[in-house]
């Protein structure tokens, strides 16, 4: 029979019976004739026909048999055998099954975040033909941060497009953009991109309702007033109505036409970022009034992705643009203002190196990929450490069963037989903890991003594990199985059939097992060692995150953003607005202070550029960046209300809102570095490099606080009095409220700003705190989940360390008993017992010291205030693991020690 | 998979059913009177394993099945001998002869 006859006999089995049945009775019929023509009555004619065949069912059964079936039926018995024993041994189980269920689980949670941040690719046709396009410094004019992107002009833009048709199906242009949107209900603060008009196409994104943008749309400076809703936003704001293509809306109180619904998979590009508009980025200076203009080669401030052509490989690609580029390049410098020798030089040596683009734009995933790996292979070793515990348990199982195993392969049964059994009862175990694993995954993974307070709203992350994740987690748990399955299986047959069976009682051939066991166990301390030591580390650094100081309170502190330019306002009346509301919130009950900035603080955001302070060496050339700095123009009282000390001079007010009043407040770390001892109040400095006026004069100086960050460095820092600006858009409200008062103080802040200005929406308003506490999100997973890994390994290896100590002080009870008959005390015994127990610790500490001075390294980037291989660390560590060691080996040494000597003699 | 035979006397069913079926297609209850009629009574065919037996000889390809209706329309299996099978019924024969013979000169020896 082929193995295509052999597969229709086990799909038509029940042909196969009725074959066989057939044949079968038509011998009965045959026999029983036979029996009748030698004279017997029916009955007995028939009874005797039976007999002489056998039990017709079972023989109708072994009839049908071949191979295929024969191995699907006992596939079947195995796997009801499995079950039988398996719940035989019920806590042997459910305590292999729980800890699976925590290793599986912690893996599928980690890799649904690894998969949705480092491993997905953006949700568009062929994303492996998408390029970044980054360009290198230096850089002249403006430059406006992306994130971690690289800024173009656009008109360097167009030109490349143009030049590059070559290589490219084209070139996508973009810059997020939030803008506020005059919904039905309310007006809201929307992020979107602007985009170049060929940025769908480029993509290859189809629309899901009207139409996406072409190149018609953004052929001149504001003349297409046009947008494109995500799903998402048209579903949230316009329930879904189809209705709104050919609608007009209104974002930043101008009127766009929608045109078209993205579908709803695609997010945009930026997977920490999602897009919900997309207006044409021609219409740049129409939605942002700043300085950064569309039409400036010196403006750099869009970002540029292209789409390769089929057949062009980067490298290829690269080679053309090293061509191309140059000559665009050289035309900016035409445009700058007497550019120095040293600065053509190091121009001239600019290109444009190109990344793989496939997978978007992810500051998050910069951010989060190494502390990703960093807790994959956390969980990797819990993993490990789990299998290495189940296989304890079944090798410890598997000496209970050596009779069994014995006796199974006396009679005939084959080894791999017997090992498939086993290996199919750990599958099972596997496959059990395996699916609660992933129902674990599925119904933690939001509430531990919730707990750990990360904004998923944001982000177009998934909390929910898809099926690559589920896949993920059958491959881990299929390896977990046989990983764990094999060895125990291996070793129960080993049996020594014939004196296994001859030493009654005691377990002939354990002792190999049992050393076995010791080594896993060793094994099983080195691991968590390496987690504890991890984890300390991660808290260590979270602690010193945590209470970092800032330079200012923050407690108590609110913070929120209102952008009345979007709302059509002129800078006078942004000032009036502003003054008049911060004035107001000032004399709210509950609110102690109220003060403003342009820049938010802790927010990842800065401004800055060079600056030139009288009396100092101005650094030559670029590459120097020591004339650096950072700046942030604040209202009156921000110093006082953000209780940032002045050390010198005095704090900006009323009488500096003058755009002629050029005066500024400074750190400290840029007196330290700019004035060598020097008074600073009076000094005067300029914004630029090379010749420029030295037109502002320091009249205060405060002490040194974070800006960027809580890990940022402090760098030279200028404040300037906001209201002698006339370049404001969004600023950020600072009120410090009495404690308990926040909730009602939000209520006032939403009122009194409502009151002001019913189209103008505040944005963000949130404890500063929560800023913060977001910031240190990766830190805050990597501190609480490697502690729950920590604590896991840990109470794993004590079960291990428990079952080991257990077996050895049983084994042993003769002995003890005769120590104990002839005189030792019970503290000996306990003694004895304990010290085996420790010495399994110390062998798992020693054993573990090579990995982790190999894997110290890698911790560093995701380390704050704190070495790798910091001494005191790592001591506590391995004397935790010691006395856990310790602990786990008492109630075995306890019970050792109350072992009645005449009952032990007695027994064996 | 618990044998209903033992080795040796497996290998003898299978000669023996060979061996009847060289003369001519046959079914199963035809194959148990044949041998109990040649052997006068004395190999008694354990029927319980005819049928096991017959089906693994199939399926290693010595004979072959083929379905007929009976004189009482009942459908009848009858087995035939494939030229593997009489290959393997002339090694088994070879095989059987000087078992027995080597068997018969041990008996005789003493």
């Amino acid at each position: 029979m082929g193995l295509l006859a052999r597969l229709k006999n086990s799909l038509g089995r029940g042909t196969l019976h009725r074959d066989a049945a057939d044949e079968l009775a038509w011998h009965m019929e045959q026999r029983t004739r036979e029996y009748l023509d030698q004279g017997m009555p029916m009955d007995e004619a028939r009874a005797a026909a039976k007999r002489r065949l056998g039990n017709l069912t079972s023989l109708q059964e072994k009839t049908a048999e071949s191979d295929l079936i024969i191995w699907l039926d006992s596939l079947k018995r195995d796997l009801a055998l499995a079950f039988r024993m398996l719940f035989r041994a019920r806590t042997v189980t459910v305590v292999a099954i729980l800890s699976l269920t925590l290793g599986i689980g912690a893996n599928a949670v980690v890799f649904t975040l690894m998969k949705q941040v480092v491993l997905d690719y953006l949700p568009v046709p062929e994303p492996s033909q998408l390029m970044i396009l980054h360009s290198q410094d230096p850089e002249s004019g403006h430059t406006y941060g992306n994130g971690m992107q690289s800024s173009f002009s656009f008109p360097l833009y167009q030109d490349l497009n143009a030049a590059t048709t070559g290589i490219f199906q084209g070139i996508l242009a973009f810059r997020g953009i939030s803008v506020s949107l005059a919904g039905p209900e309310a007006t809201e603060t929307i992020s979107g991109n602007m985009v170049s008009g060929n940025f769908f196409d480029v993509l290859k994104v189809t629309p899901w309702r009207g139409r996406l943008f072409s190149a018609a749309d953004d052929q001149r400076p504001g003349a297409n007033p046009v947008a494109v809703l995500s799903y998402g936003l048209w579903q949230r704001v316009f329930g879904g109505d189809p209705g709104i293509i050919g609608r007009s809306v209104p974002l930043n109180q101008h009127p766009y036409l929608v045109v078209g619904v993205t579908p709803p998979q695609f997010y945009g590009i930026d997977v920490s970022n999602r897009s919900d508009l997309y207006v044409p980025i021609s219409m740049k200076d129409d939605l942002e009034h700043d300085k950064r203009k569309l039409t400036d080669r010196l403006d750099h401030w869009s970002s540029l992705m292209g789409r390769l052509k089929p057949g062009v490989s980067t490298q290829q690609a690269s080679a053309a643009l090293s061509v191309i580029y140059p000559p665009l390049r050289d035309q900016d410098l035409g445009f700058m203002k007497s550019p120095t020798e040293s600065f053509r030089k190091l121009f001239a040596q600019k290109k444009i190196v190109l990344s793989s683009g496939g997978k978007g734009y992810a500051d998050l995933r910069d951010q989060l990929s190494d502390p990703l790996k960093i807790l994959m292979a956390m969980v990797g070793i819990v993993l490990f450490i789990t299998v290495v515990n189940v296989a304890n348990l079944l090798v410890a199982r598997g000496v209970a069963r050596h009779r069994e195993m014995a006796i199974r392969l006396s009679v005939g049964a084959g080894k791999i037989a017997l090992i498939r059994q086993l290996l199919i009862e750990s599958i099972v175990l596997a496959l059990c903890g395996g699916a609660l694993g992933v129902a674990v995954a599925y119904s933690c993974t939001p509430v531990l991003l919730h707990l750990l307070s990360f904004d998923l709203s944001s982000a177009s992350i998934s909390a929910r594990p898809d099926w690559h994740v589920v896949l993920f987690a059958a491959a881990v748990t299929l390896l977990a199985g046989v990983g764990f399955g094999l060895l125990p299986a291996w070793q129960s047959t080993r049996a020594d059939v014939s004196s296994t069976l001859k030493s009654e009682g005691s377990w002939g051939n354990t002792g190999h097992s049992f050393w076995l066991r010791r080594g896993l166990v060793v094994g099983q301390v080195a691991l968590s060692l390496i987690l504890v030591t991890a984890a300390m580390l991660f808290t260590r650094s979270l602690q010193n995150l945590e209470t970092i100081d800032v330079g200012f309170n923050t407690a108590n502190l609110l913070k929120f953003q209102v952008n009345p330019l979007q709302a059509g306002y002129s800078q006078q009346r942004i000032k009036t607005f502003a003054e008049t509301l911060r004035q107001s919130l000032a004399t709210t009950p509950g609110v102690v202070s109220a003060s403003i900035a342009t820049v938010p603080v802790l927010q990842d955001s800065d401004e800055g550029g060079n600056i030139t302070v009288e009396g100092a060496p101005t650094p030559t050339g670029h590459d120097d960046n020591s004339d650096a700095y950072d700046k942030n123009l604040v209202s009156p009282g921000y110093f006082s209300g953000m209780q940032i000390p002045v050390r010198s001079g005095r704090q900006f007010g009323e009488a500096d809102s003058l755009p002629s009043s050029k005066v500024g407040v400074v750190n400290e770390t840029l007196v330290k570095r700019y004035l060598f001892g020097k008074d600073p109040i009076g000094i005067h400095f300029g914004f630029g490099g090379g010749q420029v006026a030295l037109d502002y004069t320091i009249v205060g100086v405060v002490a040194d606080s974070k800006h960027m960050g809580i890990r940022s460095k402090i760098t030279p820092f200028v404040y300037l009095p906001y209201l002698a600006s006339d370049e404001l858009s969004s600023l950020t409200f600072y009120v410090r409220v009495r404690p308990g008062m926040e909730s009602s103080a939000m209520q006032s802040i939403r009122g009194l700003v409502h009151g002001l200005d019913a189209s103008i929406p505040v944005n963000d308003l949130v404890p500063l705190r929560e800023v913060i506490d977001e910031s240190l999100f990766v830190e805050r997973c990597l501190g609480f989940l490697s502690l729950g890994f920590a604590v896991l390994a840990t109470l794993l290896a004590i079960v291990g360390l428990y079952g080991v100590m257990s077996y050895s002080v049983n084994q042993r009870q003769r002995e003890l008993g005769i120590r104990m008959a002839i005189g030792a005390s019970r503290e000996r015994v306990i003694t004895m017992v304990l010290r085996e127990s420790g010495v399994l610790g110390v062998l798992g500490v020693v054993c573990a010291v090579p990995c982790v001075l190999g894997t110290a390294s890698y911790l560093q980037s995701a380390l704050y205030g704190v070495k790798p291989n910091d001494p005191a660390v790592w001591c506590s560590a391995a004397v935790l693991l010691i006395a856990v060691a310790l602990l786990a080996g008492f109630a075995p040494a306890w019970r050792a020690a109350h072992i009645d000597p005449n009952a032990a003699l007695r027994d064996q | 998979m618990a044998r209903l035979l033992s080795k040796p006397l497996q290998g003898s069913l299978s000669l023996l059913i060979l061996k009847t079926l060289s003369r001519g297609p046959l079914h199963g209850y035809g194959i148990t009177n044949h041998l109990q009629q040649i052997s006068d009574d004395v190999l008694q065919v354990e029927e319980g394993s005819l049928y096991p037996a017959l089906h693994r000889m199939e399926h290693e390809g010595w004979i072959s099945s083929e379905w007929a209706t009976s004189g009482t329309n009942r459908r009848v299996r009858f087995y035939k001998l494939t030229a593997k099978g009489k290959r393997q019924l002339e090694q088994e024969e070879n095989d059987w002869r000087e078992v027995t013979a080597a068997v018969t000169r041990v008996l005789n020896f003493v």
